[in-house]
């Protein structure tokens, strides 16, 4: 739905009919209309891309800047790692819709704003992670091997660190990006979010409503998109560390 | 025998403090704004605090009346003109006391006119024909202008008289703007007892008020911001308001359906425009200006609000029924394109930044429409929206540096008929001496010398017929110029509890008297 949105539906989701406005669901408008009659269906089709395409990008951004520091910091150890992890104590002490609050108050509103606001906060928490499985790692044999044979740090890192402490990060990720959706949400909801007429998924919940007391259908179906699409991704993170935890019971079988 | 007791005085206490909060709730009225104020002082402050604190808490000599259309005496019980037009004077009421005890005379009037135009902001553009006052006696005043002015004697209206005590007690260097910014000291009904901004306002009766206190009468005002008109409508239905300002048009049907609710719609004076700067970026040149407006959708904005359309760029029944001014903007987007590439934008490629009132859903309704169409030619707009005052005091600041990196191109605005002349459109929304900066509402800081000269013409001039023609081609002339989208005329609406009474129409959505309401029983 994300990549190809026309599939899912012929309507322009910004063309205005205000004929139709604030119609109940039917044949014609599955999801009913908003306040300018544009088809909910449509903006819901296409708010899946923003949506989706949002949230991926605070984790990715999060989670590669993160990594790569924690990677880092955890390997260099003794002062740079004492140094460094006084910056990231620092960004992991402010609530993050704070965070982003205050930064889009100075770079202005909008939907990459707020991405860019989010990864600046989130990364803290990967690198965090990042470097405690770095410092259990490195301490083993085929590690120390490599130093004696004295390989180079980046390979060290690349080949032999990273792959190893990949994967408790990746199974955040994946539930994080759950997380992120609603925050987005949250965001467009105080209006620092996407712009109209984007249909994002939050921005639409926080127009529908003001109409939800006589039109309950307009915030309703947004907000059930983000429910499901945050239920897709925790069962999606569940599955990742199934297959990536080799003391579960998926992996043993 | 001794819990039986304790039980007994406990429920006794509870009912008594429960019966006397029911007691105070009836001479309380809960009133849920529309708007947002900057300012109480009357003579330093924006337009919005003119008829903010007009109505309530300062009073002038003159007032409009009920029907916006004729003038009555307030603070004065009659006035005379020359036959010039250049003299006016004013026998004042007796017995009249500002809220601090002070008895009101004519030293007072002029000390607020002369405050008014020391301090050069709103109130002064009222007064700016006055040459000289003269008080020969303490229940007479005289105004003496350098020129006949029709817009003098109905723009006394927001000439607010302050007590000449306050001015002087509370005088830090500032001429008390300091203190009268969150005091008022008039001679209205109410005293303003605390002002949290944007959270609430409340007044209390001032007990020296002229009119007096008859039973029924609400003694306390609480005057709360809540920006949503959903959370207003929740508010009014369970009874926390009395009183809402902010009422959109898709909740009317429910509630008309509340028994409890008197729900009003009236279609007044004021209109609805977008200004569009005339001095900064795309917006600064006509042709794009006219382009815009025949991307105006008038019929989809009247669908979304309930609306009508304004055929020009003020309240045109004032200039006659019997004249019509032709639309020379109907929908049209091929004429936008074709403007749009004369101007040198055949591709569009720009954006225009849209400032509009937190909570006014008109406006928000005016910017989506506006940028639905402006997007199909490749035209983006963004969107933001403050509180009332901020937005007053951007558009104002920005006059200062007309810096084209921060203009605001497109600027929601409504505006009623105050005194009941064309002028009050023409000169202070559209006159070079109407720009923020002199106190005025010409936020698209328009600046037309054949049009100052005609509205200055009509000003001045004697000749009623002449003058008719002269604001007549004003209009026309401000409208061929597109200084703003004119975007429809306002059908206001308004909710009471069932057992409010006595609201009196003055023809738009900020002017209340709430004095004259009461509750009935």
């Amino acid at each position: 739905m994300a990549v190809a949105p026309g599939l899912f539906t012929g309507q322009d989701p910004n063309a205005i009919a205000f004929l139709e406005r604030l119609k109940a669901p039917s044949l014609a408008h599955p999801l009913g209309t908003d306040e300018n009659g544009r088809d909910l269906w449509a903006r819901l089709v296409f708010g899946t891309r923003p949506t989706l395409l949002a949230g991926v990008s605070v984790i990715a951004l999060s989670l590669v800047v993160g990594s790569a520091a924690g990677l880092a910091v955890g390997y260099a150890g003794r002062h740079v790692d004492e140094l460094l992890m006084r910056v990231i104590e620092f960004f992991l002490a402010f609530p993050q819709v704070i965070w982003a609050l205050a930064i889009a108050t100075v770079m202005g509103r909008g939907l990459v704003v707020c991405v860019l606001a989010l990864a600046l906060t989130w990364w803290a928490q990967y690198a965090r992670l990042m470097r405690a499985q770095v410092l259990v790692v490195k301490e083993r044999e085929f590690v120390l091997a490599s130093r004696a044979l004295g390989q180079r740090a980046w390979r060290i890192l690349l080949r032999h660190l990273l792959p190893n402490c990949v994967s408790t990060v990746l199974v955040k990720a994946t539930i994080d990006v759950s997380l992120a959706i609603l925050l987005l949400a949250a965001l467009s909801f105080l209006g620092v979010g996407a712009q109209p007429p984007s249909p994002e998924w939050g921005a639409m919940v926080t127009i529908g409503r003001k109409y939800l007391l006589d039109y309950p259908w307009y915030a309703t179906f947004p907000g059930l998109a983000i429910f499901l699409m945050v239920l897709a991704f925790n069962i999606l993170g569940e599955r990742v560390r199934d297959v990536l935890d080799p003391t579960s019971k998926t992996w043993r079988a | 025998m001794a819990i039986h007791r304790t039980l007994v005085t406990v429920l006794l206490v509870f009912t008594a403090f429960v019966g006397n909060a029911s007691a105070q709730s009836e001479n309380v009225l809960n009133v849920g704004k529309y708007t947002q104020l900057g300012s109480y002082d009357p003579h330093a402050g924006a337009l919005d605090t003119l008829w903010w604190t007009g109505n309530n808490f300062y009073e002038s000599l003159l007032d409009v009346n009920d029907d916006v259309a004729s003038l009555r005496p307030v603070l004065a019980t009659s006035w005379t003109a020359s036959r010039d037009g250049k003299t006016f004077t004013f026998r004042l009421r007796e017995g009249v006391k500002f809220s601090d005890g002070t008895a009101f005379d004519s030293t007072a009037v002029r000390l607020s006119a002369e405050r008014a135009q020391a301090l050069k902001k709103a109130a002064s553009l009222w007064i700016k024909p006055l040459a000289r006052i003269e008080t020969p006696s303490p229940t007479t005043v005289v105004f003496h202008l350098d020129q006949p002015n029709t817009m003098f004697l109905p723009g006394l209206r927001f000439l607010l008289i302050v007590s000449p005590k306050a001015l002087k007690e509370h005088d830090k260097g500032d001429q008390a703007q300091g203190w009268l910014r969150d005091h008022t000291a008039g001679t209205g009904p109410y005293v303003l007892e605390r002002w949290e901004p944007n959270i609430i306002h409340v007044g209390k009766k001032n007990p020296h008020y002229w009119r007096g206190w008859p039973a029924g009468k609400f003694t306390t005002i609480n005057l709360r911001h809540v920006y949503e008109p959903e959370t207003q409508r929740l508010m009014i239905e369970k009874g926390e308001l009395d009183w809402s300002e902010n009422v959109t048009k898709d909740a009317l049907p429910a509630l008309k359906r509340n028994a409890n609710l008197t729900v009003y719609e009236k279609a007044g004076t004021s209109i609805m425009v977008t200004y569009l700067n005339t001095n900064a970026g795309p917006t600064k040149d006509p042709k794009v200006r006219q382009a815009i407006h025949h991307l105006w959708n008038q019929d989809a904005f009247n669908a979304i609000t309930g609306h009508a359309a304004s055929p020009g760029p003020l309240f045109t029944p004032i200039l006659g029924a019997d004249w019509k001014l032709e639309n020379p903007y109907p929908f049209n987007a091929e004429r936008a394109k074709k403007l749009l590439a004369e101007a040198g934008y055949p591709n569009g490629g720009f954006t225009l930044r849209f400032q509009s009132q937190k909570g006014d859903v008109d406006k928000r309704a005016i910017f989506e429409l506006m940028q639905a169409e402006l997007n199909k030619l490749n035209i983006k707009v963004e969107f933001f929206d403050d509180t009332w005052p901020a937005l007053v005091k951007r558009a104002t600041d920005w006059g200062a540096t007309k810096d084209p990196n921060t203009a605001i191109h497109l600027f929601g605005y409504f505006r009623p008929m105050f005194i009941p002349t064309a002028l009050d459109f023409l000169f202070n929304m559209y006159h070079s001496e109407g720009f923020p900066t002199k106190g005025g509402r010409n936020f698209t800081y328009y600046a037309n010398p054949e049009y100052d000269k005609l509205v200055n013409e009509a000003m001045t001039t004697g000749d009623r017929d002449r003058a008719l023609r002269l604001e007549r081609q004003a209009a026309e002339l401000v409208w061929k110029d597109a200084a703003v989208v004119v975007n429809g005329r306002i059908v206001d609406k308004f909710v009471a509890r069932k057992d409010v009474k006595g609201f009196v129409y003055l023809g738009d959505r900020v002017s209340f008297r709430y004095y004259d309401m009461y509750r009935e029983k």
